[in-house]
């Protein structure tokens, strides 16, 4: 019964996408819809399957587990809804070889779905691969470039997993993450190192980022699903690895401060970081798609610093916000999506007034800003109250304060995409512009849902998160259906939202006393001047002054780094070519050289 | 069971609380214009001139509006800072929220100045947007020194409720005096956070002709106003809060309804010395340019703040002071 039972999942939420990648790709015109179903069936058969616990052991030469547990659950439940919402975009938006979208999108939903089902490595970095390498074609759909980029740092993140991998085969000879006992505290040191290293890349942690601008901004449809589902990845590997494979006792073996493992420190210092690096870097961006890359970068970087303090409340706001993030994030993306959809411009200072036109789309947006900002009316909030009295509780006077100005630097780049997009002065050409298509909206709005619900009854997934905290044993969190608490403090949100919405009546009411006559957007205050039409949207080179301001220090940059690496290592090679100098006399020279080497190497060897 | 004549009661009193705290803030609005006049040396409007004004701008017949999203402003606005207010003790008395987190505080302080700039972006003047442009790059210089400062106060007090922070300095001693280089800081931060000058640089009238507020005309701006009054009152009282107890000088535990009115009236005075201070740099000051004011704040408070903030650290981590 048990075995079945772990086919039917493993059937429903890895075979039955794989099937439908292959479907799908026959499928021609009608792809994405046959996408959308393979999609939606993992994700309604996700409600039945909650709170399970499904493991088995499998002999296939070597044991590998496969196990659905909350942990998996969650993680599913982000990633199998974002990639349903995506291929709903996608349907308007997908014009250009349909099939090979949705046949690719399914494979990585897959290849996700059987990572977070693997609990041994050998099924894991299967599934990794598998995901990671559907992803880089997704992107070669846009760019070759964008793709290079992304396969470069892919690679690197699979050769760190590897050696991970490598290294706890080589002290316990099997695959299974149960099976990690006797490994000496220098062999977990370099376990969970490249396992972290390798994951961290998936989640773009600073200096490991320079992937994300470039292949956040191909396909918006794609991207979705990319920035805010299969990141998660990331996340679920590194909740793994230390939490899930190590624990705490083996990660407060390498000493710790204030209970927090010296081990985890460093991560965590990277995440804040990153968070504070991320959050600068978008502010000065004017590609819409950039922007939100940069932002996701940052994002990410807060749930790092979770996972790297690893007390409860702080992997417990890592998984919350990391949840969050998939839904804001996504729908972010989407909402850039549809605005490039229906004007074809994606610099933020070329659009303007969009919000008048696409009200919905606007709404939307507003909404997930609200989340990404940290707005208390949304479950953004509590993530980001959850990882910071996590820090301050245990008095991290660095990591604290980096968080919490990179969150206020948040407010900056959104106001820079609601203005710059949806606000201002509606511009000429887009006089007639349309609402984005239907599917587009409900995309949006399921991915809306989730921020709406869970930040008036935050005990709800609290609930899931405390069963995964438990089952990896980290600790457990104090709260119940409407508010959570810390060591020193805690809130109620809905208290919140019944006088949110008592005084909002209360405006209300003296706000609807005296009636308004609306006047065209050009009839407004120009210090007596009337031009006849002058294109006034205050939105290029938005924050300017800042930027001069910063401007000493944004001339590092590690993309540039990275690049000079590059070069190096041409023009080495470049000196290397030299050798060939099609004389045969300097051929004869080297195979001397060769031998004598071969010859001495072999004489001192023995 | 939820008593619900207790939660009545408590509603009331809430709604006194903020009731009273807009016509406080009007009135220091008021005080303001006189204050500065009179350094001017000039004869100054009454007192009493904000409370004309609102009420002539809430009774206006014709007003303007550019379309729905340039009506978040004036709701957003005034809903929000009164939901601010209700989260702020006032003279020791909270009124929402039994821990009044300072984090929520800090995220709710955000929702009044997001609807007003939404508002604002959607008049579509180009002074507005660029007013904004100026308020965000304003909140993100003074928040470096700011949330320096606020660290260094949950790290000392190990809480960050407002709750026990008010009750901790009233059996302990008030923060000022612990952290007198942090409260500085605060103050500094305080004035850019009340955009008086030195840093009145997003509304800027002679520049800008008053950026975000550019558009916005009769009960708009009626609304506005009264939403600048109560932020008045949030800045003031938070400085307080941190820094001077909050104004609590008697116990309710122990004084009962008489605590209340002495805490009231203590904190009615402090904020007023808190304005009247704000409102001395403010009349004798230029105005410095956004840049400039982004370098001085990641300058000379953050490096107070940052000193404050090792003080802190050190009397709590290594000293064991604990209040």
């Amino acid at each position: 019964m048990e075995i079945n039972l772990l086919w039917g999942v493993f059937g429903i939420f890895v075979l039955l996408p794989l099937a439908g990648s292959i479907l799908s790709y026959l499928g021609k015109k009608f792809a994405i819809y046959i996408g959308i179903i393979f999609a939606l069936i993992p994700t309604i058969m996700l409600y039945p399957f909650y709170a399970q616990n499904i493991s088995e052991l499998i002999n296939i030469g070597v044991n590998i587990n496969l196990v659905f547990d909350t942990t998996t659950w969650f993680f599913m439940l982000m990633i199998d809804t974002v990639a349903f919402a995506s291929f709903l975009f996608a349907i308007s938006c997908v014009k250009k070889k349909p099939e090979g979208f949705a046949s690719l999108m399914l494979l990585s939903l897959a290849g996700a779905n059987g990572v977070l089902m693997s609990r041994d490595f050998l099924s894991l970095y299967i599934f990794w691969e598998m995901m990671s390498w559907s992803a880089y074609l997704l992107i070669l759909r846009s760019s070759g470039e964008y793709a290079r980029r992304y396969l470069l740092f892919g690679i690197l993140s699979a050769y760190f997993i590897i050696m991970g991998i490598g290294i706890f085969y080589y002290y316990t000879g099997s695959f299974l993450f149960s099976d990690s006992a006797g490994i000496p505290l220098m062999g977990w040191f370099w376990i969970l190192f490249f396992l972290v290293v390798g994951f961290a890349v998936k989640m773009a942690v600073v200096p490991l980022h320079v992937w994300a601008p470039y292949a956040y901004s191909s396909e918006p449809s794609f991207v979705s699903f990319f920035s805010g589902g299969l990141s998660k990845l990331g996340t679920f590997g590194i909740l793994m690895g230390m939490y899930g494979i190590a624990g705490l006792s083996i990660l407060q073996g390498f000493g710790t401060f204030r209970d927090v493992s010296l081990f985890g420190y460093p991560f965590a210092l990277l995440g804040a970081f990153t968070a504070f690096i991320g959050t600068i870097l978008a502010i000065f961006q004017d590609d819409l798609r950039k922007l939100l890359a940069y932002s996701s970068i940052g994002q990410l970087g807060y749930v790092m610093v979770g996972l790297g303090l690893g007390t409860p409340l702080a992997v417990s706001g890592a998984l919350f916000h990391a949840f969050n993030h998939a839904f804001f994030k996504s729908l972010l993306f989407l909402g850039a999506g549809a605005v490039i959809y229906r004007t074809g411009k994606y610099k933020i200072s070329e659009m303007g007034g969009l919000g008048y036109r696409m009200p919905f789309t606007f709404l939307f947006v507003l909404f997930a800003i609200f989340a990404l900002a940290g707005i208390p009316i949304t479950s953004g909030f509590i993530s980001k109250w959850m990882l910071y009295e996590a820090a301050i509780e245990k008095k991290f006077v660095i990591i604290a304060p980096l968080m919490l100005i990179a969150s206020v630097g948040a407010f900056l780049y959104s106001f820079r995409i609601l203005y710059g997009v949806f606000l201002g002065q509606l511009d000429k050409p887009y006089e007639n512009i349309k609402e984005a298509p239907l599917p587009m909206l409900v995309a949006m709005g399921i991915l809306m849902l989730p921020l709406l619900i869970f930040s008036i009854f935050p005990g709800w997934i609290l609930e899931w998160i405390d069963d995964i905290m438990k089952s990896t044993g980290v600790g457990t969190i104090d709260y119940n259906t409407y508010s959570y608490y810390s060591s020193i403090g805690g809130a109620n949100m809905l208290v919140l939202w019944i006088a949110f919405m008592l005084v909002f009546i209360v405006a209300m009411l003296i706000f609807l006393m005296k009636k308004a006559r609306k006047v065209d957007q050009y009839d407004n205050y120009l210090a007596g001047e009337s031009p006849p039409y002058v294109q006034l949207h205050a939105a290029h080179n938005f924050y300017k002054p800042l930027r001069d301001t910063w401007a000493p220090l944004l001339k590092y940059s590690i993309d540039r780094a990275y690049e000079k690496l590059s070069r190096f290592f041409v023009e080495g090679f470049e000196e290397i070519k030299k050798i060939y100098t099609e004389n045969p006399q300097d051929y004869a020279a080297y195979l001397g050289i060769a031998f004598l080497l071969f010859l001495f190497i072999g004489w001192w060897l023995l | 069971m939820i008593d619900w004549i207790n939660v009545l009661i408590q509603a009331g009193v809430t709604a006194l609380y903020l009731f009273l705290a807009i016509v406080i803030g009007l009135l220091f609005l008021g005080i303001g214009r006189k204050v500065t006049a009179r350094i001017h040396n000039r004869v100054g409007p009454p007192v009493y001139q904000n409370f004309i004004d609102v009420g002539k701008l809430l009774a206006k017949k014709t007003n303007i509006r550019h379309n729905w999203i340039f009506d978040f402003a004036p709701l957003f606005g005034l809903a929000g800072v009164l939901l601010t207010l209700a989260y702020l003790p006032m003279g020791g008395y909270r009124l929402l929220s039994g821990e009044g987190d300072l984090i929520l505080l800090l995220y709710v302080m955000v929702i009044p100045a997001l609807g007003f700039a939404l508002g604002a972006g959607a008049s579509s003047n180009p002074n507005a947007g660029v007013g904004v442009m100026r308020a965000l790059t304003l909140m993100l210089s003074y928040e470096m020194p700011f949330l320096l400062v606020l660290l260094s106060i949950m790290i000392l007090y190990n809480t960050a409720s407002l709750d026990v922070l008010l009750s901790k300095q009233m059996h302990f001693a008030w923060a000022i005096a612990m952290l007198p280089l942090s409260a500085l800081a605060a103050d500094m931060a305080l004035q850019g956070m009340m955009m008086e000058k030195p840093f009145d640089i997003p509304l800027a009238p002679h520049e800008i002709a008053s950026g975000p507020m550019v558009e916005f005309g009769g009960k708009y701006l009626g609304m506005l106003m009264l939403y600048s009054a109560g932020s008045v009152i949030v800045e003031t009282t938070l400085f307080v809060d941190l820094f001077l107890g909050g104004g609590v000088v008697l116990d309710p535990a122990t004084y009962g309804i008489l605590a209340y009115v002495v805490n009231y009236l203590v904190w009615f005075l402090l904020i007023f010395v808190v304005w009247l201070i704000a409102l001395f740099i403010n009349a004798v000051f230029p105005r410095f340019r956004i840049e400039q004011a982004f370098k001085f704040y990641w300058k000379w408070p953050t490096i107070i703040a940052a000193i404050g903030l090792v003080q802190a650290y050190i009397m709590s981590a290594f000293l064991g002071v604990m209040p």
